[in-house]
Order: structure tokens, then C-alpha cells, then sequence
């Protein structure tokens, strides 16, 4: 299956911007934010080493929805997704 | 009572009867004008605001030259709506002052800031309130002065301190929007819950670096929490602005975003960025909207 992925902000110069990636059926967010499917750089700006887990400060959509309101990392991959990854912003 | 009120206000309409001076615009179409001076004259003599004039003048289809640039996309009436509109603006950084610049010349009535800082030299590249010549000044004060200069006919009513939980329902109370305009991602999740807790819709704004982000959220709605995670808890006080810096493009593009979502909430109408997200990358020169 096919699904694309966008980054945005700083996050496109470590993930190159807007790429799609072939991953096998049945497959979940964590397999595609390894670095199997993207750039090193890429998974280190995203995950946290010590934990594993999604760092803090990454919001990750799945088609529109935040992943920490699906399953996390064990949020289910569709062909044809779109996963949305950007800092969300806090500055005034 | 209502009578005494009839009668003043039948009074006010025939003084700007009186003063009145048909002009012609660019399309040719006529129309009677009242000038600023007139507006504060006749206010002056009333002991009334000038928005209670200008209110009155455009019901009786006389328009105040202030206002005459917003009356080709802002009907008459519409303008009346704005005037008797109450607006809170929390914050009065790189985003509020600049929000607050837009909606005092917009012609919001009653505007409600909030913001305990002084103006600071590193305030200078981005925020339209700080100047050389008043660092070190309450930005509350700066801010009412500037709002007073450009449009004398409004209210602002200001709070030099911080708002917090304890405060903010109290700050924000008798206004119809709250636009946020703050500078960290756990008082923006304070407000909201005080917008929630008060029922009234809440325009947020961010920015860091090149990057800009808006969405209108109704009390209804989860808001923030889509966007900033479940447990808010776990994120740092400060994003990626740390790293990325505030340089004056971004905060003065989303400030008017959220200015444009202000006039679309109080006139119903348009579209708004509610349960979405405009996500702006300026230098890549890409605009997403993304479904919340």
C-alpha cells in the first residue's frame, strides 16, 4: 500500500517535504517512522530515543486526525493515507 | 426614561443632519458623510462616546468618513454591529498588538487587553506597539494610548496583568470573541477552558519562525487539545519558536487571519477555520488546511 507523507516547518528539511512510501499491508505508524522508510534525521526529529514514543512537541495527523486520539504509534495504515507531521506552534 | 433617551437621540440625528456633506466616491455614488471632528463634537456636546454617535449616524444612513473604506465588503448596518460589539484580545505581543491596530481601525466598540509586560527591546522587529521611545512601558498603557490616536470613538478597557486561571474568566467576561494572542501553549489551553466555561468562541493564532498556524474554536468544540495533544501536561511552555525565532512576517499574517475570523463571527458570516487548522509555511509558500 501506498501512503503519503507531509512534513512541514523544519520537519520538511529532515523528512523531505512531501514523499510517498510503500509499506506492506497491516502496517502501523511506528513501522513508518522508522528509518526502513525515511531518513534517519527524519525519525530522530520525530521520536523520542529513551521512550520510543512520539517526542512532545511533533503532532502527527492521520488524515486530519491527531494520532494520540487514534492509537499512537499502533494507529492501523490504510493505502491512500495521508500522515500529516509538523511542530505544532506556540509563539506570539 | 426611553423617552428622555428618543428625544436625545432625535436631537443627535438633527445636529448630524446639520453638519452633513454629500460627497460622491469614486463610482459615483452619493453618499453624506461625517467627519471625525464632527463625530467628537457632537459627542462632546452629548456627553457620549463617539461610537454612540457614529451608531446613530450610520442608522440614518449618514456614514462616518472613518469608516467609508470598510462599507464596500461591511454594510452600514454591519458596521452599527461592529461598533456594539465587545472584543477580548489576550496579549499584546507580535500578534495582539498588531490584532488590536486592525480591529480599533476596524471599528470594534468595546475592546477588552491583556497583557502584564513592559515593552522590551527584543519586542522591536516584530510588535507594532513597541517603539524606541517606549521601552520599559506597560504595554497595556502604549496600547491604549495607540488605540485612543486612531480611533478615539472606542472603548478599550485594559489589564496589566497576567492571565491566569484564576483571572481569566473575570477578564474575559462580557465579550462576544476572545482572540488569543498569547505567547505559550499552557496559557492558551487555560483560556480556552475559561472561553469554554464562559460559552464563548476563542480565534487562536501561533506562530514560530517562517510558520503560521490559525483555528476558531466554538466552546463546543475540543479545540487545542486536537492539536497540541490529550495530555497537555507533557508539552514544554515554549514550541519550536525557541529554536525558530518570531521575525515580524509571520505574527502580522496570522494576527489578521484572526482579525478576518473576528469579523466573521460577529456579522455570521463567511467561512471559518473551525475544527480545521491553517497550517502556513510561508517560506516553502505552502497554506494547508487540515481537517481537526
Amino acid at each position: 500500500m501506498l501512503v503519503k507523507v507531509k512534513a512541514y516547518a523544519y520537519l520538511r528539511e529532515v523528512l523531505g517535504g512531501e514523499i510517498k512510501v510503500e509499506l506492506p499491508e497491516g502496517a502501523v505508524l511506528k513501522d513508518l517512522l522508522s528509518s526502513l522508510y525515511l531518513p534517519p534525521a527524519g525519525v530522530e526529529a520525530l521520536i523520542d530515543r529513551a521512550s520510543g514514543e512520539i517526542k512532545p512537541t511533533i503532532l502527527i495527523l492521520k488524515n486530519g486526525r491527531n494520532v494520540r486520539f487514534l492509537e499512537g504509534l499502533l494507529t492501523k495504515l490504510e493505502d491512500g493515507d495521508e500522515v500529516s507531521i509538523f511542530p505544532p506552534l506556540g509563539g506570539g | 426614561m426611553k423617552e428622555n433617551k428618543d428625544n436625545q437621540e432625535e436631537k443627535i440625528i438633527q445636529e448630524l443632519e446639520k453638519v452633513k456633506t454629500e460627497v460622491v466616491n469614486y463610482p459615483g455614488k452619493k453618499y453624506y458623510r461625517i467627519s471625525v471632528n464632527q463625530v467628537k463634537e457632537i459627542g462632546g456636546k452629548f456627553q457620549l462616546l463617539g461610537r454612540e454617535i457614529e451608531i446613530l449616524a450610520l442608522k440614518s444612513d449618514l456614514i462616518p468618513e472613518r469608516y467609508h473604506r470598510n462599507l464596500g465588503v461591511i454594510s452600514p448596518l454591519e458596521q452599527v454591529r461592529l461598533l456594539e460589539a465587545k472584543v477580548a484580545i489576550i496579549g499584546l505581543g507580535g500578534l495582539g498588538g498588531t490584532i488590536l491596530e486592525l480591529l480599533t481601525r476596524l471599528g470594534i466598540g468595546k475592546l477588552i487587553i491583556a497583557d502584564q509586560d513592559i515593552i522590551a527591546e527584543s519586542n522591536l522587529n516584530r510588535q507594532i506597539l513597541s517603539k524606541e521611545n517606549n521601552l520599559g512601558k506597560s504595554k497595556v498603557e502604549v496600547a491604549i494610548k495607540r488605540a485612543k490616536e486612531i480611533n478615539s470613538s472606542i472603548e478599550v478597557i485594559g489589564h496589566a496583568v497576567s492571565v491566569k486561571a484564576d483571572n481569566a474568566s473575570k477578564i474575559i467576561e462580557g465579550a462576544e470573541v476572545v482572540v488569543d494572542a498569547l505567547d505559550n501553549v499552557p496559557s492558551r489551553l487555560m483560556l480556552q477552558k475559561a472561553c469554554q466555561e464562559l460559552h464563548l468562541p476563542l480565534v487562536h493564532g501561533a506562530i514560530a519562525g517562517f510558520n503560521g498556524q490559525l483555528t476558531t474554536i466554538f466552546p463546543e468544540d475540543q479545540g487545542l487539545g486536537l492539536i497540541y495533544g490529550a495530555n497537555p501536561t507533557d508539552l514544554p511552555e515554549r514550541g519550536s519558536e525557541v529554536t525558530w525565532g518570531t521575525p515580524p512576517i509571520s505574527p502580522a499574517l496570522i494576527a489578521s487571519l484572526e482579525a478576518q475570523e473576528v469579523i466573521k463571527i460577529l456579522l455570521k458570516r463567511g467561512k471559518l477555520f473551525r475544527n480545521k487548522l491553517l497550517y502556513l509555511d510561508l517560506e516553502e509558500g505552502m497554506a494547508e488546511v487540515l481537517d481537526l
